[in-house]
């Protein structure tokens, strides 16, 4: 697996496990669903400490673009933590209506989040950072 | 390094989309207002009413919400950006709309020619000026997915449709001597197959793995959009030069329908998010497509029974075009409405979630009128004298309904636009 398939494989487990989170709250399992959120909310943290502690600065540098895309990605990263927090509000309400309106809004800005570093950003990483490779690998199994 | 990469974030304002999707609904209150007063007594597909009734769908109803669901993946999956929103409305939406009237009125007050060439004028301008958009901005485009090559084959499927369209109404207008029927139904396959078929391919292979969590599209899924463009240059070739063959063509290009329907059905079986109604909406989409499909290559070896395309068209048209710009305009709108309230920096808490917008109630609601709206439409079909009232209130129904929750979305826009105001000035 190269880094860009190691990263959307990234994406796709977080997508597996909010599927996983939605299911038990439209099932009333507010046990699992609050175990699950726990998952995701690791899982995604994790994803964005390699993305803003390692990737988005090498690309910074690479480029010189300090202001363009990687900060656009920072402020989406800063909303989905956002959104999650707003889902932990409703997971401890136990509102369903609530938890189902966040998580809908997470996955389609996730969704359209990945669209661009997936088709745009990871791409252009690729090309222009030198060990593109070796770090995302090394972040992975970190 | 490409400009488009540079202007990465210039997503379109919300008002050059959210144009085209009023329109959209707009011109489906038309659609039924039109019905109304139709009084063709048999099937036939070459009445004027029915002309400008299928016109005013494809391109009123639909040709609205795809190009604004373009204009905003192009911007946020391929990186084509949209910032000059005056411009694209100016140059799109305004010929757009004003064609689209012309080209109906024509059509119905008996093919008016100076109508339906000042409409072809103004259309060939709008889908230009969309296709050198879309493919110029593609051509510097770092994004080389599914999508983004879906996106660029359905644009240059447009701008042929267009041009034959063109030529047909030069054709009907006696300025040009060309072949009536084989342009006609090779504008027919180009718009159902080129624009429809392949904007939709495109659009699925990231919306349906994205959205209801499924494994992604095989790869083999890529070369089937390049198949049909040549499938669909075949075929138009046939129409012209061996016209008795057309049903062959025809029958090669219900292979990728098949394989997309059937290949679209095993992902959405293994879907993480069954629950969710846009599932069950694409798996509409899929039925219709294949009944419409089958039922369209049907025409071109049965012409015994006229009722044959008017199926085709609706279930085409109106199963699959509509079903699946409804299912997507349910997802769109309200996220695109939460994402840029999200920009004016609301208080926590102000700022309601997407099901705050658009519940998941009213989108059940929506595919239910849907479906009823198809079921009227095929009873019309069958014998249109007798179930014109009933498909008329149908379509006013679906697009009353359909307005309203466009206005509730508005509504909560302002208010929420309003309070963010309010408590930056406190």
């Amino acid at each position: 697996m190269n880094a860009i398939a190691c990263l959307t494989q990234q994406h796709r487990d977080c997508d597996a496990i909010l599927a996983q989170a939605e299911q038990a709250v439209r099932n009333g399992d507010w046990t699992s669903a609050g175990r699950t959120c726990l998952r995701l909310g690791t899982d995604l943290e994790q994803h964005f400490q390699l993305e803003e502690q390692q990737l988005f600065p090498a690309f910074e540098a690479a480029t010189g673009m300090y202001s363009g895309p990687t900060a656009v990605m920072r402020n989406e990263h800063q909303e989905i933590r956002l959104l999650l927090q707003d889902m932990d509000d409703a997971l401890l309400a136990t509102d369903a209506n609530a938890w189902l309106g966040h998580a809908e809004t997470l996955l389609i800005l996730i969704q359209q989040h990945n669209m661009k570093e997936e088709n745009i950003l990871y791409p252009m990483c690729s090309q222009h950072i030198a060990g593109f490779e070796q770090m995302v690998m090394a972040g992975a199994s970190a | 390094m490409s400009q488009a990469w540079l202007s990465y974030d210039a997503a379109p304002p919300l008002r050059l989309p959210a144009s085209f999707f009023a329109a959209g609904l707009l011109w489906l209150l038309a659609l039924g207002c039109l019905l109304l007063p139709a009084d063709m007594p048999t099937a036939n597909r070459y009445h004027p009413q029915l002309v400008a009734l299928t016109h005013a769908l494809a391109l009123g109803v639909l040709g609205n919400i795809m190009s604004g669901a373009l204009l905003q993946m192009l911007a946020v999956a391929s990186a084509v950006p949209a910032s000059r929103a005056a411009t694209l409305l100016l140059g799109i939406f305004l010929p757009w709309q004003a064609g689209t009237a012309l080209l109906v009125g024509g059509f119905w007050f008996g093919f008016a020619p100076l109508a339906l060439q000042a409409a072809a004028v103004l259309l060939c301008a709008a889908i230009l000026r969309l296709a050198w958009h879309g493919l110029s901005g593609l051509a510097g485009s770092p994004a080389r997915d599914a999508s983004s090559r879906g996106m660029a084959l359905a644009l240059l499927a447009l701008l042929i449709t267009a041009l034959l369209g063109l030529g047909l109404v030069l054709t009907l207008s006696g300025l040009l001597p060309l072949p009536l029927m084989p342009l006609l139904h090779s504008h027919v396959l180009w718009a159902a197959m080129g624009w429809l078929f392949l904007l939709l391919l495109a659009v699925s292979q990231t919306v349906i793995p994205m959205f209801l969590i499924t494994p992604p599209y095989p790869a083999w899924m890529l070369s089937t959009g390049r198949a049909v463009l040549l499938l669909l240059l075949a075929c138009s070739l046939a129409l012209f030069f061996w016209p008795d063959q057309l049903w062959l063509t025809a029958g090669l290009l219900l292979i990728p329908v098949v394989l997309y329907a059937v290949q679209s059905w095993r992902l959405l079986r293994q879907s993480r998010r069954p629950a969710d109604p846009l599932w069950w909406q694409w798996q509409g989409v899929m039925a219709w497509l294949l009944l419409g499909g089958v039922t369209a290559w049907l025409c071109s070896r049965w012409t015994e029974w006229p009722n044959l395309p008017l199926l085709a068209g609706l279930w085409w048209l109106g199963g699959v075009g509509l079903g699946a710009t409804l299912a997507m305009l349910g997802k769109i709108l309200p996220f695109l409405a939460w994402l840029h309230l999200k920009r004016l920096n609301p208080p926590r808490g102000l700022l309601p979630s997407t099901h705050g917008f658009l519940p998941e109630s009213a989108q059940r609601r929506v595919r239910l009128l849907h479906q009823l709206w198809l079921l009227a439409g095929t009873l019309w079909c069958w014998q249109p004298g007798r179930f014109h009232g009933l498909f008329a209130l149908s379509t006013l129904a679906l697009a009353a309904y359909a307005l309203w929750q466009g206005g509730k979305i508005a509504r909560r826009y302002r208010a929420v636009q309003d309070a963010v105001s309010t408590a930056a000035t406190h």
